[in-house]
């Protein structure tokens, strides 16, 4: 017995020490489980997330693809369209001013 | 003011009359010429002209003295690659593939319509005038 009139149980010490050491062991046991499990977890969901962005890349890249497709074929409907009323033009200009060199009005 | 400078080669009389009538027709007068039209009966009179003038489109008839069928087309190529070419074919439409894959922009059978041709011809040239390279992807 000390001054204060406690008696220091040294075995009793021991014994709690030891078990908040265990304790405190465990908490970080679990927070280390924890902290792996959301690591995997966000590793997943990372992976997820790529491989969703993949898909949509490729998705993307496929319909730009067929759009570039789509707009050749329209470009070359309307070049050939084109040069159809260019060649048409010509010559009905060739024609109208054929007609009013022979003496007939240039509009028939 | 836009021209043309195409060529006939055909050695059948009555039909280089024809279309030398609808060249001449086709041109107002001297100094507003639109259509300039130059006249061959063989491939090698072709080669010359095509060597020495100014030409955007051949009307090519395939029935030659040295040239026959879609061969024509073929050495036709060799010396105007890059130039409007119209087909022209007395035997029907029978030989329409091989002339095209030959390198023809297009096949017309006799007898034809020559305002048709002309047109198909002056058509040809302003496809290949316009520029429109690089889209090739479909």
């Amino acid at each position: 017995m000390d001054v204060t009139g406690w008696t220091i149980d040294w075995k009793n010490v021991a014994i709690g020490v030891t078990s908040l050491g265990m304790a405190l062991i465990g908490i970080y046991a679990a927070f280390l489980k924890l902290r792996d499990s959301r690591t995997t977890k966000d590793r997943k969901d990372t992976r997820d997330n790529q491989n969703y962005l993949d898909r949509r890349a490729e998705r993307a890249l496929k319909q730009a693809d067929k759009a570039n497709q789509d707009l050749s074929k329209l470009c070359l409907k309307l070049r050939d369209e084109l040069a159809e009323c260019r060649a048409e033009l010509a010559l009905a200009e060739i024609e109208r001013e054929q007609a009013r060199k022979a003496g007939g009005r240039g509009d028939l | 003011m836009v021209t043309y400078d195409i060529l006939i080669v055909e050695d059948n009389t009555n039909d280089m009359e024809l279309a030398k009538l609808a060249a001449k027709f086709m041109v107002p007068h001297e100094s507003e010429q639109r259509l300039h039209c130059h006249t061959t009966e063989t491939l090698a009179g072709a080669e010359k002209i095509v060597g020495e003038q100014h030409i955007d489109g051949v009307l090519l008839d395939l029935n030659l003295p040295n040239g026959k069928g879609a061969d024509t087309v073929r050495r036709c190529r060799t010396f105007c690659p890059d130039k409007a070419i119209v087909a022209i074919s007395g035997h029907g439409d029978d030989m329409r593939n091989e002339v095209m894959a030959f390198g023809a922009d297009s096949f017309m059978t006799k007898p034809p319509d020559y305002r048709g041709v002309m047109k198909e011809l002056l058509t040809q040239i302003e496809k290949r005038r316009l520029p429109i390279a690089g889209l090739m992807t479909a």
